[in-house]
């Protein structure tokens, strides 16, 4: 009996990989911004939605869109579509990506959005992040925050004049539409999340 | 004026012939599909995602080079796929693997959109690197994660034997 729950608990492990799937509600969290101040999800309730990104400042990926993250903060915040940045990395493992480092790099780039630290990475992995960066567009519904969105920014990390399809950008366009974002899933290869051990 | 032009077109190929490691060829996704889907034999393939900026990949590194080594003459091949991008073939990448001094296989595709082939590569790949794929007798099994050696020596065993 014992064993079988087990197995059971493993399969359902198999099917469904843990975190959120678009669809999904998605539960408050509270995490410290850069200013020192605590910021919640909930302080986003009279937005349409808002733009959850896990970053960092040291994984080359996360730099090479840094400048479209904030590009997106600008030209959305304004339409109800905020930039919300997390990074989930155990500084321990990456001291770029230290509670410091996230001050710094905000103050020099003068972030118009709020950059938390994930210390408990249980927002991570609530989310089900992997890799930095790692793009969750959330829509303010009345019966809270659903997921409509989850993966890239776009599809060339390397250079922003090439991109062919900027997913979350027409995710957020089908969202003002009224109409479900498709693709509503894409990937990216991006750093891992340095799990603490 | 023909002449010239093709001249031209020339140059940055020969350059580009010199400039990389020996061991380094980048290669068509398409091409890489093939030899994946070709390869349903008795050697086992462990091919490592992982890029020169990636820090959990170099330091899971030497235990695939170890790996390389020591199973010379098995029939285990190793393949290291950058996903360092055109642009640091030549340089960054072509440096690292002088550098270290890197005797496995490496690879990279001319292909600049991951998304085309991640899910191609394995589902169950979120994108993260480290990440490592071994295919035996037409089975692949896919590993999103740092590997140690003895993990690496774990897994093989379970697959091989």
């Amino acid at each position: 009996m014992y064993l079988t729950s087990i197995i059971a608990a493993l399969m359902l492990n198999l099917a469904s990989p843990a975190g959120y799937n678009v669809g999904d509600k998605v539960s408050d969290f509270e995490l410290k911004n850069v200013d020192g101040k605590m910021i919640k999800l909930s302080d986003y309730s009279d937005e349409k939605g808002v733009i959850v990104v896990f970053t960092c400042n040291h994984c080359p990926y996360a730099k090479a869109y840094e400048s479209r993250i904030m590009d997106l903060d600008k030209k959305y915040a304004s339409k109800g579509y905020p930039v919300v940045a997390i990074n989930p990395n155990d500084p321990v493992k990456e001291p770029e990506d230290s509670p410091e480092g996230m001050i710094k790099r905000a103050k020099a780039m003068n972030y118009s959005f709020p950059y938390l630290f994930d210390a408990t990475q249980d927002v991570a992995k609530t989310f089900g992040a992997t890799r930095t960066p790692h793009i969750y567009l959330l829509q303010n519904t009345p019966s809270g925050f659903k997921v409509s969105y989850i993966g890239a920014i776009d599809d060339n990390t390397d250079d922003p004049s090439a991109v062919t399809n900027k997913y979350l950008e027409n995710a957020i366009t089908s969202l003002q539409k009224g109409e479900a974002p498709s693709p509503n899933f894409t990937k990216a290869i991006g750093c891992t999340i340095k799990w603490k051990q | 004026m023909l002449r010239l032009r093709f001249g031209l077109y020339l140059i940055p190929l020969l350059f580009s012939a010199h400039l990389y490691a020996q061991n380094f060829k980048p290669v068509q996704f398409a091409d890489f599909e093939k030899f994946l889907a070709e390869n349903n034999n008795d050697t086992l393939y462990v091919i490592n995602f992982w890029a020169t900026w990636c820090k959990p990949c170099i330091e899971e590194l030497p235990y695939f080079e170890k790996l390389n080594a020591e199973t010379q003459h098995e029939k285990i091949k190793v393949i290291l796929v950058s996903m360092d991008t055109e642009s640091r073939w030549g340089n960054a990448l072509t440096e690292f693997i002088q550098k270290r001094n890197v005797q496995s296989e490496v690879r990279s595709f001319y292909n600049k959109k991951p998304i085309d082939w991640i899910d191609r590569i394995s589902p169950e790949w979120s994108g993260a690197i480290p990440a490592t794929l071994f295919l035996y007798k037409g089975n692949k099994t896919f590993h999103e994660k740092e590997f140690t050696y003895e993990e690496l020596q774990t897994i093989i065993q379970q697959l091989k034997f």
